[in-house]
């Protein structure tokens, strides 16, 4: 059978000062009709960059395709000009692409029906009426409510799930072969991108169409896909079905990627895996393999040998692995990085004293003004935080789950006083913290820390990295000399896991997992006792969030460290932290202990949450049941009168719509906030 | 909307008022007293002090300021020392030659500079590219004098092909209006039209490297599409927003111009009146000039509302 | 492969430079702009030495020559060296585009971290006044302000500075507030940093980069500005030398003597012209985004 579209030897190569970064190195691929094929790798894989050379999308110059064939429907887009009419007609016209920031992709200054309409009339040749027609049909497909008057709004005007299900609609409205969607919901909540998922696959299943699924989520691929390409460094290094790739990964860069993401049906003390160090600099390079410098299974001879081509696996039909070795999961690893085990010891909550507790919140709330007019007079508050009680005890990982807008991160700023709250209190070591001025509060400052989500943005670009981790030394007085600090950096480098040696480079020489390790450095200078973590491992890959997983368990071991983890990805919370608590528009709606919220969660909303995320396994999800909650968090602007969850809840009686539950103990230590339990 | 352009009218009066009073405390610290100059070395203490008098610039400042301000409500602007005629008057007889000069040049120069900048953005990095930024670099670099003075030299006196100064009223002979108005509004032009080329190249340049350029293209729309109808709206924004500093910069270059070319308009009075002193013109001149620039800023920001739909809602 | 190990291994600090450096001088007319600024510079200081005549010496004998040997660019009405002028003249275009620059940014910066850091009605306060400032044509307030301190070159210094402030104020504030809301302020507080200190050590030198590009243009600017006011006669008092007033005294001259008035100008769009390139690179090489792309 013909395939729908083949790609043979495409190379893309991006021209830079320092020379010649190869993207995509030599990537054959194919897709037929009506399949769903995942493209899997971390940043800088070439994932996204060898499926925008298909259509010619990338910026030229600096990029340019060198080599290469794509057949597409019997004629070869390679022949045609990047802005010729026949790629154009196949561009939009027969593949659309769902790009991954909904936030940026669409135009901000068109009506979303004119930019939906523009591509239906150019290549359906369709009238304005007709076009206008197809636009709210395929609005009403992808789940917009009362689409023919949303027609006329502006991107602006719509959440970021909404945009993208209308990016989706703009992909699918000339009735496309193959749809790509590059990261699609990565941006997005863990229940909006079930929806999504799940909408993209019933459209492309109803309509035959072949989807690319560019990700760097396992969980996703093993749900969604039917065939894996595996990509590193800019080449394909294993292919096959999606069952053969997860029961007998053959690549070492695959069992790496298996073993350093947690699932949610993992053992409690499974220990992950990182894969060290980093992706080979791709500017010239080098006739090798290029995953030997981070390969536990390389020997000797993979550095004689050049670069390894796709084989077929023995014994197993469409299954091929670049490797020079034939590695399984079981095989022997030449190097080992990392041996310590992982051991899970559950606390006794039972045992626990009210000295025990670091941090008491009582009823807390923040509330933020909301002024109108000229006048600037208050008209109404949002409520970000809204009651919100909870203790967390010495040397406990306290996990806080949530979508975004759920005042989760807003209670972690509140408990670092970085907000000021509206009521409640926060009793910090005994002291109650809740109302003192800048300066008595520096004081506790000493012993409390941040780890934050962006390894960017929380490093000043003009500090270098010796002085970032000795600022809180300096301005905390702690009592060293200048030498001891100088000695106590290097010490906190290397506990870390940073060559001292680096001291002297400012953050923008790091590369991002190294960054976030320079933070977790500045947190833990003045031996505090208390860290919030907030998103602290969501910006990084998938292989460097493993290193900091278990560099944050190091360390909470080694100084008995309490972590308040603050995260949207439930696996990680489930592998880290020792009790969680759950966060809906504001209010805590569940409690419990890791163990009792993940195998038995009573709220319907911690119920939702759990059966959005996929699990890195094909088989399980394979006759996995799940439904997936509808619609949006509601902004905290109008909040349900009743109980918040009551609009989205399958469950929701008269009584919810009305009356707020409150949070209460229904078995040992498990609370929750409903009205039907 | 409404809430939007009434919050920035607000402002905007908020900032006449400032300029009010920056323009009187500035006006009142002048060193020299006019009323000396006009009347030359030989006057009386007695003369002296009449028209001190007769123009009220011997009562406290405050008063002075609250006459003024006061008058300007009745739309009164105050006598001209040196020419013995009411400012308003004066003004209105000049205003028609300083619009004739930037009002074409503002024209000019926002769509050339536009179009220009469109070019070299999707020209980016070609010969075509680097020949018209390069130029307009040297127009941004080049004192709109000098370039007037050579436009002189060829056309005025070389080629004498165009009048080397003066200027004719519409009414008297429109051939002559416009041969005097040539030169003028070409030099005016040049200096903005090259800065406007290069906002719009770097605004342009900036927009086309959004994702939402990408989604275009991914659409299949040809180029043409994607850059006037997806870019250059957004590409604009920016540059609607610089039009305010434009029409203030324009107005302030009438001085050099209407110098050079020996054409009466505000520009020429404003020189004159600061070198005789002649407090109530400079004072009101200046204060027009400004709520000129202010309204000029206001109405773009309405005009920035109906562009980016973002505004608008807010 | 073996020349990679042989080269110099280099410090970060030293290879920070070199990158920077490289994207810096990455263009030809940067590396003219930078010549022509270094040539100008070496010309004001060492005028006495490198003029070949006195420029105020007047030698009626000697009016309105053409370029000759003796003098490279021939004489004014007045008989004085045009190209020893132009050297003199130097002298002043870049001080008063060096002293204004640093009067306006200084105070401009200071206003600007004070108006976005501090906030409220303090903001509000120094905004509307800037806006204000603004609201009048350059040129305007420059002759306002010029004729109420006097012409000279103190005065000049001070008056462009002036005039150009709001600019540094506007564009510190948006910095501000923008670097305001960065993680790194915020890990500087919870780190101890008092509210002063966080501002002077975090925020101020993470707006310092746009500043300095801002700077670079004004220098031109600056220049721009006082051949303007010398021009209109407004500007630096004769008989000291000013290219503004070179060309201004020269066009009396055009139809028989055009180079009076046509060379000085010249030297005022290089100079310009220089600065301008040099702002762009500059920009360029302090962009974190282009960084390494060219």
């Amino acid at each position: 059978m013909e395939h729908l579209i083949e790609v043979k030897n495409l190379h893309t190569e991006f021209k830079q000062s320092k020379g010649i970064l190869k993207a995509v190195n030599g990537v054959s691929y194919y897709l037929d009709p009506g399949e769903i094929v995942a493209f899997v790798g971390e940043s800088g894989s070439g994932k996204s960059v060898t499926q925008y050379s298909g259509v010619q999308l990338i910026a030229s110059p600096p990029g340019k395709i060198t080599e290469g064939e794509i057949w597409f429907e019997g004629q070869n887009l390679l022949s045609y000009g990047s802005n010729s009419e026949e790629l154009r007609k196949i561009r939009g016209g027969k593949i659309g692409i769902v790009f991954q920031e909904p936030m940026t992709s669409l135009n901000p200054v068109m009506t979303i029906g004119n930019q939906l309409t523009e591509s239906v009339m150019l290549h359906l040749h369709m009238t304005k009426a007709q076009a206008r027609e197809r636009a709210t049909e395929l609005l009403k497909k992808v789940g917009i409510p009362d689409p023919e008057s949303r027609l006329n709004a502006y991107p602006h005007q719509f959440s970021g799930g909404m945009r993208q299900r209308i990016v989706i609609a703009m992909a699918l409205s000339c009735n496309p072969k193959l749809l790509i969607a590059d990261e699609a919901t990565t941006a997005l909540d863990v229940t909006t991108q079930a929806q999504i998922l799940d909408l993209m696959q019933d459209i492309v299943r109803e309509s035959n169409t072949a989807m690319v699924l560019v990700t760097h989520n396992l969980s996703i691929v093993a749900r969604y896909a039917q065939r894996v390409y595996v990509m590193y460094a800019g080449e394909i290094v294993e292919h096959g079905t999606t069952e053969e790739i997860f029961k007998n990964p053959h690549h070492p860069y695959t069992i790496g990627l298996m073993n350093a993401v947690p699932g949610l049906n993992d053992q409690k003390d499974r220990k992950l895996i990182p894969i060290t160090g980093f992706v080979t600099n791709l500017v010239n390079r080098k006739d090798e393999c290029a995953f030997m410098n981070r390969c536990p299974y390389a020997t000797k001879e993979c550095a004689s040998c050049t670069t390894p081509q796709l084989k077929a696996v023995p014994g197993e039909e469409d299954h091929f692995a670049a490797c020079h070795r034939t590695v399984t999961k079981e095989t022997k690893v030449e190097k080992v990085f990392d041996v310590a085990d992982r051991t899970y010891v559950a606390k006794d909550y039972g045992k626990m004293a009210e000295t025990d507790k670091i941090l008491k919140v009582e009823d807390l709330k923040v509330y933020f003004p909301v002024y109108k007019g000229l006048m600037r007079k208050k008209i109404a508050d949002v409520k970000a935080v809204d009651g919100i009680t909870f203790d967390i005890y010495k040397g406990e990982t306290f996990g806080l789950v949530g979508e975004s807008g759920c005042g989760k991160s807003t209670v972690a700023r509140t408990i670092l006083r970085l907000n000021n709250s509206t009521g409640g209190k926060i009793t910090f070591n005994g002291t109650d913290i809740t109302h003192l001025d800048d300066v008595k509060m520096r004081e506790h400052r000493r012993n409390m820390s941040m780890i934050f989500q962006d390894p960017y943005g929380s490093l000043d670009p003009r500090q270098r990295a010796g002085d970032i981790v000795k600022e809180p030394m300096k301005n905390f007085k702690i009592g060293l000399s200048e030498e001891e600090m100088d000695k106590r950096v290097d010490e906190l480098f290397a506990l870390v896991g940073l060559d001292p040696a680096y001291r002297e480079r400012v953050p923008h020489e790091f590369s991002g997992g190294q960054r976030q390790r320079l933070v977790i450095a500045r947190a833990i200078s003045t031996n505090p006792s208390f860290i919030v973590c907030d998103e602290a491992i969501s910006a990084l890959d998938v292989s460097i969030q493993a290193q900091v997983i278990n560099l944050l368990e190091e360390l909470q071991q080694k100084l008995g460290l309490t972590y308040l983890f603050i995260a949207h990805d439930l696996s990680v919370v489930r592998h880290i932290s020792d009790r969680v608590a759950v966060m809906y528009l504001g209010q805590m709606v569940e409690f419990a202990d890791w163990d009792s919220l993940y195998s038995n969660p009573l709220h319907p909303y911690t119920k939702s949450l759990l059966e959005a995320v996929p699990v890195p396994d094909p088989f399980t999800e394979k006759t996995r049941e799940r439904q997936i909650v509808q619609g949006e968090v509601p902004s905290p602007m109008q909040r349900p009168a009743g109980c918040a969850f009551s609009t989205r809840c399958p469950h929701a009686t008269d009584r919810c719509r009305t009356q707020m539950p409150v949070l209460k103990e229904r078995t040992d230590g498990h609370k929750v906030a409903c009205h039907m339990i | 909307m409404g809430k939007y352009v009434f919050k920035r009218l607000g402002q905007s009066l908020i900032v006449v008022f400032i300029v009010t009073v920056i323009v009187f405390g500035l006006m009142h610290l002048l060193p020299g007293d006019p009323i000396q100059i006009y009347l030359g070395d030989t006057a009386t203490e007695e003369q002296i002090a009449y028209y001190t008098k007769q123009f009220g610039l011997d009562q406290p400042l405050p008063v002075q300021y609250i006459r003024w301000i006061g008058g300007l409500f009745k739309g009164e602007m105050g006598r001209s020392i040196t020419y013995s005629i009411d400012v308003k008057e004066l003004l209105l007889r000049r205003v028609a030659s300083t619009l004739s000069v930037t009002f074409p040049a503002f024209v000019l120069a926002l769509l050339i500079g536009i179009c220009l900048g469109v070019i070299t953005s999707t020209h980016r990095g070609r010969t075509l590219d680097s020949l018209l930024t390069s130029i307009a670099n040297v127009g941004i670099a080049t004192p709109a004098f000098w370039i007037g003075m050579i436009l002189v030299y060829i056309f005025g006196l070389k080629l004498k092909w165009l009048p080397v100064q003066g200027y004719v009223p519409f009414s008297e002979s429109p051939s002559d209006y416009i041969k005097c108005l040539v030169m003028p509004v070409i030099v005016l032009t040049l200096g903005h039209l090259s800065s406007n080329t290069r906002q719009t190249r770097s605004s342009m340049l900036e927009v086309i490297s959004q994702d939402y350029i990408r989604t275009a293209r991914s659409k299949g729309l040809s180029e043409k599409t994607v850059v006037y109808k997806h870019a250059l709206r957004n590409a604009l924004i920016p540059i609607v927003t610089m039009m305010g500093g434009a029409v203030g910069a324009l107005l302030g270059g009438t001085v050099v111009i209407e110098n050079l070319f020996n054409i009466p308009g505000v520009g020429a009075l404003m020189l004159t009146a600061i070198i005789n002193k002649d407090y109530m013109v400079v004072q009101n001149v200046t204060f027009v000039i400004a709520v000129a620039v202010v309204i000029c800023n206001l109405l773009i920001d309405i005009l920035y509302g109906y562009i980016d739909p973002r505004i608008r809602v807010e | 492969m073996k020349k990679e190990k042989e080269a110099k291994v280099l410090t970060p600090a030293q290879e920070r430079r070199k990158q920077f450096l490289d994207t810096f001088f990455a263009t030809i007319p940067v590396r003219i702009g930078f010549g022509i600024i270094a040539v100008m510079i070496v010309c004001a200081v060492f005028a006495p030495l490198v003029a070949p005549y006195d420029p105020y010496t007047q030698d009626l004998t000697n009016m309105l020559q053409g370029m000759s040997g003796a003098h490279f660019f021939g004489t004014d009405a007045l008989g004085r060296d045009l190209l020893s002028r132009i050297i003199y003249g130097a002298r002043a275009s870049l001080s008063v585009g060096l002293v204004s620059t640093l009067i306006a940014g200084s105070v401009g910066i200071a206003l600007g971290l004070m108006a976005g850091y501090l906030g409220k009605w303090i903001d509000a306060v120094i905004m509307r006044v800037m806006d204000a400032m603004m609201s009048i044509p350059v040129v305007i307030l420059a002759l306002f302000i010029g004729s109420i301190l006097g012409k000279g070159l103190g005065n000049i210094m001070l008056c462009i500075g002036i005039v150009m402030m709001p600019g540094y104020a506007r564009m510190t504030r948006g910095q501000v507030l923008s670097v305001k809301q960065l993680d790194y302020v915020t890990a500087g507080k919870i780190s101890g940093a008092t509210r002063m200190k966080n501002a002077v050590k975090h925020i101020l030198p993470n707006c310092i980069a746009p500043n300095l590009v801002l700077a670079t243009m004004n220098l031109g600017t600056a220049i721009l500005t006082e051949a303007g006011l010398s021009y209109l006669g407004m500007g630096i008092n004769p008989p000291t030398a000013s290219w503004g007033a070179m060309v201004s005294d020269g066009y009396r001259y055009l139809q028989e003597y055009p180079h009076i008035a046509i060379i000085p100008g010249i030297f005022i769009i290089l100079t310009v012209w220089a600065f301008n390139v040099c702002g762009d690179a500059l920009r360029d090489a302090t962009d974190p985004r282009l960084r390494g792309t060219r």
